[in-house]
């Protein structure tokens, strides 16, 4: 039987069922360029951290959609998203990742745009040798994208200049950002630690339908765990840190059960915690200290109560709010992601603590993580076994019909499958051409 | 001075003995209270507040090499091959501390997929009872702060 092409609305919609996926979403590379175009083209993005430009003058570089574009912080306090791309010519402008500067220059002609991207100086334009040529019009800038918004902090862009705001976008997954700003004494998140970078050979989306896959640690990550089990045994103290985190994955099916998965319009969910983040060691007893101080005891408690494992914001991003992580999405071609990790620290918690975030941060997410290798190899099968012609569909059929409706979204088990059916969801609106976003 | 060659062949020996996957042998070669640093800066000086690479100390090396004899690590269904090649070792003291500094190339091949590894090595070693041991290894790659597949094999 032919399978449907990606052009229209009908035939995006043949690809979708309830409980399965053509497996053309992760092989196609025409279903690649239309999810740039009208998911990433529409969708509002992370772009960054405002405090990673604290200063004015202050910028960082990133890509959204494939484009080139510059998070920075103007003369008037304002962040602002610019295209990386000069007004004359349409070179990249700024080359480094990220730094401080008076004015945005290009190295090609000079022309100099202030750090709104308004273009101020062009080098011998005057007189009649320019034609028409007015400086003065926008489309000479560094142009801004149509919507920048932040929330606490965190800095989303969208291509579309139409849509939802950005509370309404993200709705009851807002919260996560509240859960990781609230852990701060000083209600402050700032990026540190640098950055963790890495490209798997397979598709975007099967990264994202990982993050709350209850069903495979205790298969998929086997062999850490039983490493840092054994190893965990031949201590005479209790295992540090990192081993903890490895060990935690050693979850049966009926605790995996037990944690819920809550999912929300345009792809946004969130899984309940299975690590336990806090700490009996003297550096934690001092940063609950510091939280009481701020906040108080009861209100601490509560803060420090919430275990959420990870949170979606579709589609681009997600974030580990007890441990403070978070991953940036970059599609590179349909069957090659590249994902880049970034840390925060809470401001007003004491140094030591920000190095559990460091560890974690070695532990999981750097390329040479004991947990990833495993990953990236079921991510690859994925990817090497749907070119095969076994089987059109791929299913998404666990705890179907049996979600629990809220006031804001659904909920089930970390071992279901509502988050991927969830994500499907909004990317069947995003795709389908004749629904604006 | 024996102490400079003998902080010579143990650089030379732990290229060997990677490569050859002979992992009691290459851990036999460092201190009990030994680290293992591969940074993600240039000159990056502090692997606590920044993130690492590779920053394992016995226990976290130790597990790691159990992960790779483990049977069900899927990723190693099709074994990493790795072939080293060490130059330009200098040896210097200073303050009773053995330093030996030397440039590596590492090629790796794991199926298809073949990657190059380099850059400069700095072992810190310590006199023990039994000879010269490797107190800190410390790897800085030319590509320290770039995009990686997944790395499972130590550098």
């Amino acid at each position: 039987m032919q399978a449907p092409s990606p052009n229209g609305h009908d035939d995006i919609a043949e690809l979708i069922r309830p409980a399965a996926v053509h497996r053309r979403v992760y092989t196609d590379p025409e279903i690649f360029a239309l999810e740039r175009e009208r998911l990433f083209g529409r969708a509002w993005l992370y772009v960054g951290h405002e405090s990673q430009v604290a200063n004015k003058g202050d910028f960082f570089t990133t890509e959204l959609a494939g484009q080139p574009v510059i998070m920075v912080r103007h003369s008037d306090g304002a962040v602002h998203v610019l295209f990386n791309r000069c007004g004359h010519r349409g070179a990249k402008v700024v080359g480094e990742r990220s730094g401080r500067t008076q004015a945005f220059v290009c190295s090609y002609h000079a022309w100099s745009f202030d750090t709104d991207g308004t273009l101020r100086h062009v080098p011998a334009h005057e007189g009649p040798r320019a034609g028409d040529f007015d400086m003065r019009d926008p489309c000479f800038s560094m142009r801004k994208l149509p919507r920048c918004e932040s929330y606490r902090g965190f800095v989303f862009a969208s291509l579309a200049a139409e849509g939802p705001d950005l509370r309404s976008y993200l709705g009851g997954v807002l919260a996560r950002i509240d859960d990781m700003v609230n852990r701060a004494p000083d209600d402050e998140l700032e990026v540190a630690g640098g950055c963790h970078k890495i490209v798997q050979n397979s598709n975007w989306k099967i990264f994202l339908e990982n993050t709350h896959d209850g069903l495979h640690p205790m298969s998929t990550h086997k062999s850490s765990i039983d490493a840092s089990r054994r190893q965990g045994r031949t201590l005479t103290g209790p295992p540090p840190f990192a081993l903890n985190v490895i060990m935690a994955n050693n979850q049966t099916l009926e605790n995996m059960d037990k944690l819920s998965v809550h999912a929300f319009d345009w792809g946004h969910s969130y899984m309940a915690g299975f690590r336990n983040p806090r700490g009996e060691d003297d550096v934690f007893k001092e940063y609950v200290a510091a939280l009481e101080a701020k906040k108080g005891a009861k209100r601490a408690e509560e803060i420090l109560s919430i275990n959420c494992h990870n949170a979606v914001f579709y589609p681009n991003a997600s974030v580990q709010p007890s441990f403070l992580q978070m991953r940036v999405i970059f599609p590179i071609s349909v069957d090659r992601t590249r994902i880049e990790m970034w840390f925060f620290r809470l401001k007003g918690a004491p140094e030591a603590l920000f190095e559990r975030t460091i560890t974690y941060a070695n532990v999981v997410h750097s390329p040479s993580s004991l947990i990833r290798p495993d990953d990236v190899a079921s991510y690859d099968r994925i990817q090497a076994g749907l070119a095969a012609d076994g089987g059109d569909w791929v299913g998404q059929h666990r705890d179907l019909d049996r979600d629990e409706i809220l006031n804001d979204g659904r909920r089930s088990s970390a071992i279901s499958d509502l988050s991927m059916r969830n994500q499907y969801r909004a990317w069947l609106r995003f795709m389908s051409e004749d629904q604006a976003a | 001075m024996s102490d400079r060659s003998e902080a010579e062949a143990i650089v030379y020996q732990e290229a060997r003995l990677l490569d050859l996957g002979d992992w009691d042998a290459w851990l036999a070669l460092y201190a009990e209270d030994c680290e293992y640093w591969v940074p993600t800066a240039p000159d990056q000086t502090d692997p606590k507040h920044q993130v690492s690479l590779f920053y394992e100390d016995r226990v976290l090396m130790e597990t790691r090499i159990r992960r790779l004899r483990h049977p069900a690590a899927h990723s190693l269904v099709i074994p990493i091959r790795t072939s080293r090649v060490i130059s330009g070792v200098t040896v210097a003291e200073a303050d009773g501390e053995i330093t030996a500094m030397s440039s590596f190339l590492m090629l790796e091949q794991h199926g298809e997929r073949q990657r190059m590894f380099g850059g400069l090595l700095t072992h810190r070693l310590s006199q023990e009872e039994d000879g010269l041991r490797i107190r800190s290894k410390r790897v800085d790659l030319t590509n320290c702060d770039t995009t990686h597949e997944v790395i499972e094999i130590f550098i």
